[in-house]
């Protein structure tokens, strides 16, 4: 049946229901060690249902939509346990977002992509490093969510993404990568490769160096890697709500230096922007850390009635299989401030899922590090991310949006490294 | 599915075709602060078909009717590039099956939840504890696997995984630990969900005692969750034959050569019943073997995929696995475990003046070109004059694969098999990592 048929026939026994339709088609080219080696296309779709009854809730998610399949959803809610704070989104207005869809992308044929491929390992041989894996990936995808409040909203979008690992062998070898992504056909494929290129070939020849306090420069993909794992949990409303957060008690409060966060789902060209979040809810710009000061939390429709507030435009879902979940949008991180270098700079981290999330420590081993501009072979940085962003000393000019972060690059003062 | 309808795809050009078909089932409950109301359930099939020209082309759908014009278009997609080696192999026909002792399926969902309900009730004994998040989750996937040389192979897996993830706080401070169990096969896999419950919760609350870990180079002893971890990262991902292929791996030319102590034998085996990193065969239908990745401290073989065997001259290993339908294999470690030796863990204390002892796991990554990993461990304690004494947390490792491995100087007389999520090039598997205890030495990474 269609989307408004089983809409229907979920409200002739559910007080609430929602239906989630997504599509996505999607493609890449991958080469290993220089030369292309596969060619990917697939087509997904499929349906997430939710129904609401007597505050009870289930959650059933398939590829057609079928009697059984709804039928089940009612089978799960009975024996959810119930909740007063579950419900679905009213309707809301929405208001337009730019940027999310390029007639570009939608329509590349693999033998443009070939092109692209060559201008991505063309940099490689000027280096003298060996382009050992990378890919472009293209996405055309269609999301739809009707639910019976009246929520009746559709969009389309598109993403192109590229990255190139690289390989240089002198006495030891060096690594480098490079990775963007955007929702417009506009990356400089050139440039991608250039830049792991680069750093491969820079990091040739490197030093050792013994324990020290330093001034320590995250570029942007380290910094993204790193809150991505240990401050962004914290914003989480189902998190600040069950006493899991670091930031949970402390808003309003001066807890970092003076810089600012701000979720913004509706930023131009975002690779998670979008008109409304996965439950249909408007999707809006949330400021949560201004100056230094906490300001806010992120929501979805259940914590924001926990909560008494309202939701922030943060449900989001991995898949349709996927129940939604709160998550941020983008990320835009600034601040003032001068970067004084003649510290260690840290192009990428290894391991950062591995910090601790609820207490913020973390030490990890960095990719790509550099002190006092000489490449440096093994270096471990280690700390607590709060009192990281409480020890900034400035901002670069270099913003770069990386996952869902867009950030410059950020210096902290007296962090701990481990040489070796 | 239709195998009949989709036999008419072999008939396109090309070198060599593959085609998998499956369908998944799975539910899953989580249990947060005592309360089952987020509960989850569904199905989805789908078909993937991978074509060998000169390079591969793969394509998948979840909307069979779509998957003959993907295929066609395929064929002509995979006539680029330079082309890629594949040597012709033998047709398998067979149908494995695992039997789950205790089926999640027909266990009723009332049942699973009040699991889970008991496995909470446990921890309303600690005053420390604040939150917990209490997850059950059933899978069963049915696959048919067909190429072009003929094989046609019929396997059913089901997986049961649960797992307790505890807060407890004190004076302000805020820590979290989790546990968790399961296997291929089904609820009998869930007998100590009470255990799971109480470990997470006294791990948690340790931790809020636990001082901060020693930085610098140490003396360590690892776990058999952390040893099964370290392998895995430092040198398992580096065995994969696409890495070396590529030219990044540490372990390139390095095959027979003394690459570790001779204390050291590191199997890659997926044979293992019920683990869960356990298959019969691969995603491209090779047989699944166990093999010994380092023999007495010599690398003895990559893990490989058909491509890679071809491209290396080297023989199959049956490690191409993929995710699911709608990504294509790639080459995989399945359980990870260095062979037990001789070392009683006392023995190997007794020995270290002052040291650190890393239990458990929070993950790890490796740059497997430069040979530099990192992993953390959920907690440590410190080794002072043979003795355990201080917990420590946070404590995380790093350190060059080829020092570390040569420099481990006792294995331990014990073994322990935990399961685990791999992730590469987008794509999770479930494995398994182990083995006994190891001592070595590494960078341990502290505040202190």
């Amino acid at each position: 049946m269609d989307e408004e048929k089983a809409l229907n026939f979920l409200l002739k026994e559910a007080d609430e229901a929602e239906i989630y339709y997504s599509n996505e088609k999607s493609n890449s080219v991958s080469i290993r060690g220089g030369e292309i080696e596969i060619y990917e296309g697939s087509n997904i779709s499929g349906y997430g249902i939710r129904i609401i009854k007597n505050k009870q809730t289930g959650f059933v998610y398939s590829n057609i939509l079928d009697k059984d399949t709804l039928l089940k959803a009612f089978e799960i809610a009975r024996i959810s346990e119930k909740d007063n704070h579950i419900s679905l989104p009213e309707r809301k207005k929405f208001s337009r977002v730019k940027g999310v869809y390029d007639e570009d992308i939608s329509s590349l044929e693999v033998e443009d992509v070939l092109k692209f491929i060559n201008k991505l390992m063309g940099p490689c041989k000027e280096y003298n490093v060996h382009p050992a894996s990378g890919s472009i990936n293209w996405s055309i995808f269609k999301v739809r969510v009707l639910n019976s409040h009246g929520i009746n909203v559709q969009e389309k979008g598109t993403i192109c993404s590229s990255y190139l690992n690289t390989v240089a062998k002198g006495q030891e070898v060096s690594t480098g990568m490079e990775y963007t992504s955007s929702r417009n056909l506009d990356l400089d494929f050139e440039y991608i490769g250039e830049a792991s290129s680069k750093l491969a070939k820079e990091s040739m020849n490197a030093n050792k160096i013994g324990n020290l306090e330093t001034n320590l420069e995250l570029k942007p993909h380290a910094v993204s890697e790193l809150i991505g794992s240990v401050l962004i949990p914290s914003f989480n409303a189902d998190n600040v709500l069950r006493g899991r957060s670091y930031l949970g008690d402390k808003l309003n409060k001066k807890v970092f230096s003076d810089f600012s966060i701000i979720d913004n789902g509706k930023i131009p060209n975002g690779l998670n922007t979008s008109k409304f979040d996965s439950e249909g809810s408007p999707t809006q710009k949330t400021p949560l850390i201004n100056n230094g000061i906490v300001e806010g939390f992120l929501y979805d429709t259940y914590s924001g009635n926990k909560a008494q507030t309202s939701s922030t435009g943060n449900s989001q879902r991995s898949s349709y299989s996927s129940p939604p979940q709160i998550n941020s949008s983008n990320l835009i991180l600034s601040g003032d401030g001068r970067i004084e270098g003649d510290g260690l700079v840290v192009n990428g981290l290894i391991g950062a899922h591995t910090s601790n999330p609820v207490s913020g420590d973390f030490s990890l081993e960095t990719r790509n590090a550099f002190y006092q501009s000489k490449p440096v072979k093994k270096a471990m940085i280690s700390g607590n991310v709060y009192e990281l962003f409480n020890e900034i000393n400035g901002f670069g000019k270099d913003v770069k949006q990386t996952g869902n972060v867009i950030t410059p690059t950020i210096e902290f003062s007296n962090v701990k490294i481990v040489g070796s | 599915m239709d195998i009949d309808k989709v036999q008419k795809i072999f008939d396109l050009p090309a070198r060599y075709i593959d085609i998998t078909l499956q369908t998944s089932e799975t539910n899953s409950i989580l249990l947060k602060d005592g309360i089952a109301k987020d509960i989850a359930s569904g199905k989805i099939e789908g078909i993937s078909v991978r074509v060998l020209n000169r390079i591969w082309n793969f394509v998948s759908t979840n909307n069979i009717d779509n998957i003959f014009s993907l295929a066609e278009k395929a064929c002509r997609g995979s006539n680029n590039g330079q082309e890629i080696k594949f040597s012709p192999g033998m047709p398998v026909e067979d149908n494995v099956k695992i039997k789950p002792k205790k089926d999640p399926l027909g266990t009723s969902l009332e049942e699973k939840i009040e699991l889970m309900h008991e496995a909470e009730d446990e921890l309303k004994g600690y005053k420390e504890v604040i939150s917990s998040s209490i997850s059950y989750a059933d899978s069963k996937s049915i696959n048919v696997y067909l190429n072009s040389e003929g094989s046609e192979i019929h396997s059913e897996y089901p997986r049961t995984i649960f797992s307790t993830y505890v807060f407890a706080k004190k004076n302000g401070k805020i820590q979290g630990a989790s546990e968790r169990l399961g296997g291929v096969g089904g609820l009998e896999h869930l007998k100590e969900h009470t255990e799971v419950s109480n470990e997470a919760a006294a791990k948690a609350i340790r931790l809020l005692h636990a001082g901060e870990a020693p930085k610098g180079n140490h003396s360590i002893i690892l776990d058999p969750r952390l040893n099964g971890v370290f392998m895995h990262e430092a040198v398992g991902h580096a065995v994969e034959a696409d890495h070396v292929i590529q030219g990044e791996s540490i372990l390139e030319s390095k095959l027979k050569k003394k690459i570790a102590s001779s204390d050291v034998t590191l199997f890659d085996d997926p044979t293992l019943k019920n683990s869960f990193g356990f298959y019969h065969y691969d995603s491209e239908g090779t047989k699944a073997m166990k093999k010994a990745v380092i023999k007495d401290g010599l690398l003895n073989t990559y893990l490989h995929s058909r491509e890679s065997a071809s491209t290396m001259k080297q023989i199959k290993t049956g490690n191409a696995r993929s995710q699911s339908f709608d990504h294509p294999p790639i080459v995989r470690m399945s359980n990870t475990y260095i062979e037990p030796k001789d070392y009683r863990f006392n023995e190997m204390l007794e020995e270290i003046d002052f040291g650190v002892y890393l239990k458990g796991s929070k993950g790890g990554e490796v740059d497997p070109a430069r040979g530099v990993f990192q992993f953390n461990a959920e907690e440590g304690f410190l080794i002072e004059k043979g003795k355990l004494t201080t917990p420590i947390r946070d404590v995380s490792l790093s350190g060059r694969t080829l020092e570390v491995l040569h420099q481990i100087n006792a294995v331990g007389r014990d073994f322990g098999l935990h399961i685990g999520f791999c992730g590469k090039g987008s794509q999770m598997v479930p494995v398994g990592d182990g083995g006994p205890h190891v001592r070595t030495f590494a960078t341990v990474g502290g505040t202190q």
